[in-house]
């Protein structure tokens, strides 16, 4: 499969690239890894005008320490990530899950803001323009109907990203940089839950960096596939807890990946981990809870029974995991 | 037998380096200057007519030099079993299969020939499909071929002995449902082709192909060109598993493009093709009725196979009888009653893969044999060893079983898993079980089934090796040059081998049947002798011995028991040459399997094989309950091959099968929705990855058949045999459940286990 035409821009800079972006938003897209965007373009279901080379802009690839908050530039990769001293001793968690992205090729080439901003997947949408040549075209790729389900306006389309739901147990933010200038909001607010348009991104907005604050209390990534390698997510979980000095919970966090339109978190299920002692009545309604409250479609070659199934075991295993002492 | 210096030792495969480094060159690295590149327009359609086909777009776009319709190319049809030809080269009239071709066309370049393809106009007139077999079946059901009926294109029955008796005689009588899943080769490199046509119109394709002769015949036949005017030469081939034992329009689209524009024409598949419109392993429906008597002994075994062929034949007829045959080894079965068809559906096609119609059928009997011992309360081992074949016996279907080691692989296999300490007795959730199984290496007694090999020995002392075999990465090459270097005494850095070239080097069935070691390794051996016993003549003379005193080894020709009266090989040489005698010296050898009661099986029963394997796998893994992942943690794979020719490469293929076995029962299926497959890429067909790979122990036994070249059976397809069923016993041991279904998913288990807990 080849790519369509396209015109390539390299800019030096930032600005320039917001510029170019906010010229002709669009029918431009941004390029980092491109282990992404260059599949999806070669399946024609992106064709762009104009493709912007973000990793042309020198500096962009760091991970530091400002004061006790951390920034990782957008375009570090995840094997920068995950092979990180800085990272490894302040988020091992971080560097755990950037193993976890794929495969060791896609690590290499893959960028953390490429990851963050990566598009969302659907069963009837990654295919190659012959696959999808038999079916009228859908809504996601520009057409009048879903697959999916037949509700008119909507697309299901699911994100499978593995470091959204970590980052936003830690309450990472964001800084993206637009004609307009900066602004920071919380990962959890990148994300619009519209399948269709998956990012909250204005006109012209770039993602510039992560920024994660001082780590406190404990975080767990479990991640379901077939096989250790290779695979997105079929379910994943993030989940943060922090004490409250006691024996009880403080503050809770469940997030997960692969089961709606953006990272999805249970917050029924957060809140009746608060304050509670874990103890294994606690454990049970909380997964069942949490499993309620996802509603995963069937935009995968698995069932929404089996992801939501997997969702309140990866749960309760996460949960099982702190009941130990010294978990994990 | 002498020691041996060469034949037996773990050497690295000939282009293992060449591999490694990345400086193989498969067809796709292949250029020529002016090259053209092709590409396919595949049916977006189950099941529709073609009412009419419009080129004309595509011929308009910048750098297209050609663009047909099945109409264009010479309408013939192909087919690897000439009895069950079904397929043109593009479509004709209708196409039966999303993926199905329909157009192709060459242009300067890949992205001309891209945009081309967006271009073709084709009107279909949609017909109604039938994606499952029993459907297809029934009377009423949509028809795929004009000429057949209910879409039964190939089907056998057949019985030996007197089932229905040997029923009433049983003191337990099982009957079971299985059910195998489509399953794909996954060859690292895809389908590819590149045709170059010489200024006296004489077309050579390089292909990516098991199969270089049978290629040329059928692209002369197809093409309607004599097969003096096609030369196949079979570059490096990245596996091939079965799948490029069969011709693909890649094949006739190239060798006609560049006939028609006299321009090189190379058509390379994406994985997304090979996914739906090359081979898959035929999904099957199995009912087996097994009978039991007390003591042990099956009696007999009643089988109705329903195999879903896909939208044409392929191998139709050849997978469903080796299906039949194979039931009656590794274990004695008297009497036997095999009802088998092939059933065309629109869907993806099946073929020949690995085992080759064998697995399925395996499967259910292994998984039932296991059924059968627990009711009877006899260890499954036992039930085995006490039924396994025995060398020398009688076969009911006179298949001539020379050598047989299975009941030592049912052994050491055993012994290897821990079979004593560990069946039954670990803790839920983990288990061991084990499976067996036999096959034949290469067939005998298709007339055209021979190999041919030449050896030359050069005045610098190196050897020239020709040979038709087709290595497609398991190594034949480097096992035919170790049987050659043992021969005339040299070291293996010594040979020189040019294969599978259809010019150059002498015919050769190819590489299918597991036939290649023994066979093509056969015409080695010969040619071998040939060629030393004109060089022992010219050193007897000169030395005043007999020729048959001489012996040939680490590069000297001396009498045996004293090294020290001798000469060097290169001596030998010369004083060959200076003595006059004919130069080059070349020794030529053929070999046929014998063929004492000819049969392809197809027709009348007979020796099908010249040696058969024998293997047993044992698995032992782990189930996480909470989840319903299985893990495999360890496996033994043990296989009587005659005797290892190169115990590394034997140890590749056993490691290869078990990582395919594990596909096949855990993870791997092609998926299909109304016919159109969902999960076409790697990235969402599940073949385990190194991540998944468990310990693995290979035990060669060696029986040293009298047919084999050194003793060498085969140890290629025959080992994809047992691993799945091994599994999917295990998985019993470890949490009581027989699946009957595969791939046994997590989500199947999870199922199962709750099932399990209401009851
Ligand atoms: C076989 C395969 C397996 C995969 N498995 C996984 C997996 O298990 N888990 C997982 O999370 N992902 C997976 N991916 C997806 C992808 O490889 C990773 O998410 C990767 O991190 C994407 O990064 P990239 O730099 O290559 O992104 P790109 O492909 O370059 O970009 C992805 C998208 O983000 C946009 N973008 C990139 N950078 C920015 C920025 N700074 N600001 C705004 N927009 C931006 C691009 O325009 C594009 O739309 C897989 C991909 C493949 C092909
Ligand atoms: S959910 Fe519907 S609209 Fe969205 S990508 Fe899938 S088929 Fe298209």
């Amino acid at each position: 499969m080849r790519l369509p035409k396209f015109e390539y821009l390299e800019p030096k800079t930032l600005q320039e690239a917001v510029r170019a972006l906010a010229s002709d938003a669009k029918r431009s897209v941004l390029l980092a890894g491109g282990t992404d965007l260059l599949v999806n373009m070669k399946h024609r279901v992106i064709e762009p005008k104009q493709v912007i080379n973000l990793k042309t802009i020198p500096k962009l690839a760091y991970v530091k320490n400002v004061k006790d908050e951390l920034r990782i530039g957008a375009l570090a990769t995840l094997h920068d990530l995950s092979s990180s001293r800085v990272i490894q001793e302040r988020f091992p968690i971080l560097s755990h899950v950037a193993t976890k992205v794929g495969a060791y090729a896609l690590q290499a080439m893959g960028t953390l803001g490429g990851n963050l901003c990566q598009g969302n997947r659907c069963r009837f949408y990654n295919q190659s323009a012959f696959w999808r040549g038999a079916k009228p075209p859908c809504y996601k790729a520009g057409g009048k109907l879903c697959h999916v389900v037949r509700k008119p306006g909507e697309c299901h389309s699911t994100y499978c990203g593995d470091m959204a739901p970590v980052l936003i147990a830690l309450e990472a933010q964001v800084r993206v940089v637009g004609p307009n200038g900066e602004r920071v909001l919380s990962l959890s607010k990148l994300y619009s839950r519209d399948g269709k348009r998956p990012l909250s991104l204005r006109k012209g907005e770039i993602l510039k960096e992560v920024l994660i604050p001082p780590p406190s209390g404990k975080t767990l990534y479990l991640k379901w596939r077939r096989r250790e390698s290779i695979e997105f997510p079929i379910v994943s979980l993030a989940l943060h807890i922090e004490k409250d000095g006691t024996e009880k919970i403080g503050k809770a966090r469940i997030i997960f990946s692969a089961v709606g339109s953006g990272p999805v978190e249970t917050i029924g299920a957060e809140e009746m981990l608060e304050s509670s002692s874990l103890d294994n009545r606690t454990i049970e309604r909380v997964s069942n809870q949490a499993a309620k409250e996802i509603s995963p479609m069937r935009t995968s070659i698995y069932s929404p029974s089996y992801k939501r199934r997997m969702a309140g075991i990866l749960l309760r295993q996460a949960l099982e995991n702190f009941q130990i002492p010294n978990p994990k | 037998m002498n020691k041996l210096d060469v034949v037996g030792k773990r050497e690295p495969m000939l282009d293992a380096w060449e591999k490694a480094t990345g400086r193989a060159r498969f067809t796709d690295d292949l250029a020529f200057p002016g090259m053209l590149y092709g590409k396919i327009l595949r049916s977006p359609l189950a099941h529709a007519k073609i009412l009419h086909l419009d080129l004309t777009g595509a011929e308009k776009v910048t750098g297209v030099k050609g663009a047909i319709g099945g109409e264009d190319i010479p309408k013939k049809k192909y087919g690897i079993v000439p009895m069950a030809k079904d397929e043109y080269a593009l479509a004709i009239g209708k196409v039966r299969y999303v993926g199905d071709e329909v157009a192709a066309v060459v242009a300067t370049s890949l992205d001309a020939a891209e945009e081309a393809l967006s271009k073709i106009q084709v009107d279909y007139e949609e017909l109604p499909a039938v994606f499952d077999p029993v459907e297809a079946m029934q009377p009423g059901a949509p028809v795929i071929h004009e000429e057949v009926h209910n879409n039964v294109s190939a089907s056998i029955r057949k019985e030996f002995g007197n089932v229905e008796k040997a029923f009433g005689e049983s003191d337990f009588l099982f009957e079971d449902t299985f059910e195998t899943q489509a399953v794909n080769h996954c060859p690292l490199e895809p389908q590819a082709a590149l045709a170059v046509v010489d200024p006296s119109g004489k077309v050579t394709l390089y292909a990516s192909t098991q199969i270089p002769f049978f290629l040329r015949r059928n692209l002369a036949t197809t093409l309607d060109i004599p097969e003096s005017k096609v030369r196949v030469i079979k570059p490096k081939v990245g596996g091939g598993f079965g799948q490029k034992i069969d011709l693909y329009a890649k094949d006739f689209c190239a060798a006609f493009f560049a006939m028609k524009t006299k321009k090189p024409v190379k058509f390379v598949y994406e994985r997304e093709e090979v996914f739906t419109s090359t081979r898959q392993r035929h999904p099957m429906h199995i009912q087996l009725k097994t009978g039991m008597r007390k003591d042990g002994t099956i009696l007999a075994q009643q089988f109705k196979v329903i195999a879903d062929g896909g939208a044409y034949n392929s191998t139709a007829p050849l997978m469903i009888t080796l299906a039949c045959y194979f039931i009656m080894l590794p274990y004695r079965l008297e009497n036997l009653l095999f009802e088998g068809y092939h059933v065309y559906t629109n869907k993806p096609v099946g073929g020949a893969m690995r085992g080759h119609g064998i697995p399925q059928v395996r499967f259910a009997v292994e998984a039932q044999l296991d059924h059968v011992a627990e009711k009877m309360g006899i260890d499954p081992l036992d039930l085995r060893l006490k039924n396994a074949f025995q060398a020398g016996a009688p076969h009911p279907a006179k298949l001539r079983v020379q050598t047989c080691g299975f009941s030592d692989t049912l052994k050491t296999a055993a012994k290897g898993i821990g079979w004593e300490e560990k069946r039954g007795k670990l803790p839920f959730g983990r288990g061991v079980g084990l499976a067996g199984a036999s096959f034949p290496s290469g067939v005998s007694n298709m007339s055209h089934i021979s190999s041919g090999a030449m050896v030359k020995i050069e005045r610098d002392g190196s050897i020239t090796l020709l040979t038709g075999a087709a290595d497609i990465g398991q190594g034949a090459e480097t096992v035919i040059s170790q049987i050659v270097a043992e021969e005339l005494g040299v070291p293996l850095e010594d040979i020189r081998i040019t294969a599978a070239d259809t010019e150059i080097t002498p015919l050769d069935p190819g590489t299918f049947g597991s036939g290649v070691t023994l066979r093509a390794g056969n015409a080695a051996k010969i040619a071998s002798q040939e060629a030393r016993e004109k060089l022992f003549e010219a050193v007897a003379e000169k030395m005043e011995v007999n020729v048959k005193e001489l012996e040939a080894r680490n590069r000297r020709i001396y009498v045996k028991g004293s090294p020290e009266r001798g000469m060097s090989f290169k001596e030998a040489i010369k004083f060959y040459q200076y003595s006059d005698r004919p130069m080059p010296i070349i020794g030529r050898g053929s070999y046929q399997p014998p063929a004492k009661e000819p049969t392809t099986l197809l027709k009348e029963d007979g020796n099908f094989s010249p040696a058969y394997s024998f293997m047993t796998q044992a698995a032992e893994v782990e189930v996480d309950t909470k989840t319903g992942k299985v893990k495999v943690l360890k496996m033994v794979a043990s296989h009587d091959c005659g005797k290892a020719i190169n115990p590394m490469l034997v140890e590749g293929q056993l490691e290869g099968s078990v990582v395919g076995g594990m596909g096949q029962a855990l993870y791997e299926e092609v998926i299909t929705e109304k016919g159109r497959v969902l999960n076409p890429s790697f990235l969402d067909y599940g073949i385990p990855t190194a991540m998944e790979a468990p310990s693995i122990t290979s035990v060669e036994v060696e029986t040293n058949d009298p047919e084999g070249p050194f003793g060498a059976k085969e140890s290629g397809e025959g080992t994809q045999l047992a691993p799945a069923p091994a599994i999917i016993n295990a998985i019993y041991d470890a949490i009581g459940v027989r699946f009957k279904t595969l791939p046994v998913t997590p989500e199947k288990i999870l199922q199962a286990l709750d099932e399990k807990k209401k009851e």
